[in-house]
């Protein structure tokens, strides 16, 4: 089925996608059917994702067209962040910026295995890093006061290591 | 029905006609044939259905059982009257009348009036009981000023009314047409208003021009009166006459001594039948609030009205635009309701008898007698300003929705609202850092995410890298305790200690949990698999304190016999029984670093106090000696025998095995030691029973001391 989609992107910008790639996003499956098959001439508007990202999250759902669908899981099991194939780990390989705003479009789009990967990655960059580092990575500001540093110290020297 | 029967009641009467039959009941009750239908309508043997039966009783019975049944028909529509009480605050913006100045409505009275928020459960129901007593105050002001509502009184009193007739306007009527306040008139008076139509034109005419104007301004004012952007809803509820000869609305009464009046005008209730009545408040309550939502407009000006007025003076809640301090108070103390600044609510809900109990329970025990302080916590400071508030008990959250409890106001009840788990429950508890959202700061990606997501990848994390996490920042703290339910938390088991005589807490040891709410579901109970590990721990670690203990008080017992007693004959039996302790030890002594176990801290005192008593037993004469020997050996092996019952508990536990095998053997080695004992004339020992016993208390005590210490 070589039919295809135009999706828009916030700055104006169409592209042309494959509709059994574009339907790996549920929210584009569910305008797709709750609006029946358009004409080639009518487009899929996407005001939340600019056409920088969208470029990479189409490349993405190409690459992964023939995935099988992920199972249910549950949400309270803990996830293992260490499964991320090589592709999508140098597909990754990008400023934070550019990570986070896939992270955005991949719920937007409601990807499920394109915001999986991404968040994993993510949790790849906090575990195993000192509070101080996170703060350095993540640009994030300390606002405890002092008093407060003091008292969690004290909750949390069970687990230092002596 | 005849003419002659219409006024006959002989019941010997010999018309031919219509013959005088008796009730087939069997009421004993004659009548002309006519007259059946009718007398059937009261019959008090009929067969009738209950009262309730709208309401879903479907008993019949005879019309005499009728009233027995309805004490206790469970069907029965009861009006609970639980009360609570609400203080009146002065506040210095005291407005002694209502003006009538269009304002902004506060931010709670637009979400009152806007579906959709809910504000929290206390202060929503504060709100209500605001409007709904400033709404009566307004009437009654009204009804003080307006000296016309005085005049209907009079005017129902001297049984003359308005009453509109189709065709004409200035109709009076006899009392008895009023009393039926749905428009059901009788035939009587049916009669007399078509007459009075007839005459009208005639009477009209005749009418000085004096009488006529009167009657003009008469109708204007009682259409007026009765109309329904005044009082909404009040007409419509035409069975419930809220101005009733009573005098009054009797929702919320300045410090009655008994409960709402029971009025005979009230007891036609088209609306409710049912065996109870009472100038009750409910339907009113309903369809005030539920109007609220429906008619807009009209109501968005009348809470103007009272916004102003009464809620910045009275019944102790203000609102406020964001720049005000938001104040509510509410008494606890039912007892004494005597001051006049005091209001008392009455619940008046309507329920079933059987649905009473719950009710009861449900809003009136868990929800408002907690509400003050255990359902919502607030800082003791609020009423000057502090906003700090928490919930103390956590609704059911099971795998799809969470749970809240919110004051439906449409309905005026107390509800849960289900809110889909994804998208609800970190929101709107967790505010963002002020400093955040002013920056706007384009490279703060992690904290500027959605917080869905960020608890999203949070949920990939384990538990030291969340605890890193955690020191980062508020913000990430917070979103972090977000996930405590699943993950579980270390707390501190604190012991009571006594040192230099002063009584205190100390921490003795931390222990990993998950937690368990009050509601919670199974769910949170697989997030840790390791506690049964912990507690297989903790019992191997008892197990080999107490048993290295005893081992070393028992080589220690029978070094003190063997001190005494070595020359004797007995001197090789002790020695053997000896080397197997000292075997024993040896064991003991090597398991203690394997399984990580704590020594016992009063090794010492063991030391000690057994080659007291070794030595001391072995003085009172070798008899004494192998009692000594005896006791000891029974309360061990005994205990020996319940550690193993403690093991065998978990067998799928391969390190048991090991301690398992080991405490068999031993136990039957002090067995053994046991039945030497005996064989060695120990029964012949002085005060052999009471000697054993003593000895037998001492050394559970001390099994009982050393797994602890």
């Amino acid at each position: 089925m070589a039919h295809k989609i135009r999706l828009q992107s916030s700055d104006g910008d169409t592209f042309d996608v494959d509709v059994e790639i574009a339907k790996q996003s549920a929210t584009i499956k569910t305008m797709l059917e709750d609006l029946g098959m358009e004409d080639e001439d009518d487009v899929i508007p996407l005001p939340n994702v600019n056409s920088a990202i969208m470029k990479r999250v189409i490349t993405w759902c190409t690459h992964h067209k023939d995935d099988p669908t992920p199972p249910e899981d549950d949400e309270n099991r803990e996830k293992n962040t260490n499964d991320i194939s090589s592709w999508d780990q140098d597909f990754l390989k990008v400023d934070q910026g550019t990570l986070f705003e896939l992270i955005l479009a991949a719920n937007y789009l409601d990807i499920k295995g394109l915001l999986d990967v991404t968040c994993k990655t993510v949790a790849n960059m906090i575990k195993g890093k000192t509070p101080e580092e996170i703060r350095r990575t993540f640009n994030i500001k300390n606002d405890f006061t002092p008093q407060e540093e003091e008292q969690i110290k004290k909750e949390n020297e069970w687990c230092e290591e002596k | 029905m005849h003419d002659h029967c219409d006024t006959c009641y002989d019941i010997h009467c010999s018309d031919q006609s219509c013959p005088i039959v008796h009730c087939s009941n069997g009421c004993y009750a004659m009548f002309h044939q006519c007259k059946g239908n009718d007398h059937y309508l009261l019959c008090s043997n009929s067969i009738v259905n209950c009262l309730n039966y709208s309401h879903g009783c479907k008993l019949t019975f005879k019309r005499s059982q009728l009233s027995y049944h309805l004490l206790h028909c469970p069907a029965s529509v009861i009006c609970c009257t639980f009360s609570h009480i609400r203080q009146l605050k002065s506040s210095s913006n005291i407005i002694s009348k209502p003006q009538l100045v269009d304002i902004e409505p506060s931010q709670q009275l637009v979400s009152l009036i806007n579906d959709g928020e809910s504000q929290s459960i206390d202060v929503a129901t504060a709100i209500r009981d605001s409007i709904w007593y400033d709404h009566i105050r307004e009437l009654n002001e009204a009804k003080c000023l307006n000296p016309s509502y005085n005049s209907k009184e009079k005017i129902l009193n001297n049984k003359d009314s308005v009453i509109r007739s189709k065709k004409y306007l200035y109709i009076t009527i006899p009392n008895c047409v009023l009393a039926y306040k749905d428009g059901v008139i009788c035939s009587t008076c049916k009669l007399h208003l078509r007459q009075l139509e007839e005459n009208e034109g005639e009477r009209l005419a005749q009418m000085s021009e004096a009488d006529r104007k009167m009657m003009e301004n008469f109708h204007l004012l009682n259409s007026a009166l009765s109309s329904d952007s005044d009082i909404p809803s009040l007409v419509k509820m035409s069975s419930i006459p809220m101005l009733t000869q009573n005098g009054g609305i009797d929702m919320s009464k300045e410090v009655p001594d008994i409960p709402p009046q029971l009025s005979s005008e009230n007891t036609f209730n088209s609306q409710i039948i049912s065996d109870f009545s009472s100038s009750f408040s409910y339907p009113y309550r309903l369809n005030y609030f539920s109007s609220l939502i429906i008619e807009h407009k009209q109501l968005k000006n009348k809470l103007f009205k009272i916004t102003n007025s009464s809620l910045f003076n009275d019944l102790s809640i203000r609102h406020t635009t964001p720049n005000e301090h938001q104040q509510y108070q509410k008494s606890n103390n039912l007892s004494s309701p005597a001051s006049s600044s005091s209001k008392i609510f009455y619940c008046n809900t309507l329920c079933r008898r059987d649905e009473y109990k719950q009710h009861v329970r449900n809003i009136h025990c868990n929800i408002q007698c907690e509400m003050d302080s255990w359902l919502i916590v607030r800082c003791p400071n609020t009423q000057y300003g502090c906003t700090i508030e928490y919930e103390r008990l956590e609704p059911y959250v099971n795998d799809l929705y969470n749970i809240e409890i919110i004051l439906d106001e449409p309905n005026d009840a107390i509800a849960y609202k289900y809110t889909q788990k994804w998208t609800s429950p970190i929101s709107s508890t967790i505010s963002r850092p002020y400093y955040d959202i002013q920056n706007e700061d384009d490279t703060q990606y992690l904290v500027n995410l959605p917080i869905e997501i960020l608890y999203q990848i949070l949920t990939m994390l384990d538990s030291l890298s969340l605890r890193n996490l955690s020191l980062v920042s508020r913000y990430l703290r917070e979103v972090c305790h977000q996930l405590l339910p699943q993950k579980g938390i270390v707390i501190s088991e604190y012991k009571r200690v006594q040192r230099h005589g002063v009584y205190s807490w100390k921490e003795e040891k931390k222990q990993q949990q998950t937690i368990r709410s009050l509601f919670s579901s199974s769910s949170s109970l697989n997030s840790f698999s390791s506690t049964p590990e912990e507690k297989n721990q903790a019992l191997i670690d008892r197990i080999l304190r107490v048993d290295h203990a005893g081992e070393l008080a028992a080589d220690r017992i029978y070094a003190g016999q063997m001190a005494i007693l070595k020359n004797s004959d007995v001197g090789p039996t002790i020695q053997h029984m000896w080397d197997e302790e000292k075997e024993h030890l040896a064991k003991f002594n090597e398991m203690i670093p394997k399984y990580k176990a704590r020594p016992s801290a009063l090794l010492p005192v063991w030391s000690v106090a057994g080659y007291a008593l070794g030595a001391g037993t072995a003085l009172l004469g070798k008899d004494a000696a192998m009692a000594c020997t005896v006791a000891v050996e029974a309360v061990i092996s005994e205990h020996y025998n319940n550690q193993l019952r403690d093991l065998m508990e978990n067998p799928n536990q391969g390190i048991d095995k090991e301690l398992i095998s080991t405490i068999k053997k031993f136990r039957d080695d002090e067995a053994i030691h046991h039945d030497t004992g005996i064989a060695n004339n120990a029964e012949q020992a002085p005060f052999y029973r009471n000697l054993t016993s003593v000895i037998k208390l001492g050394v559970k005590s001390a099994i009982w001391l050393a797994e602890r210490i």
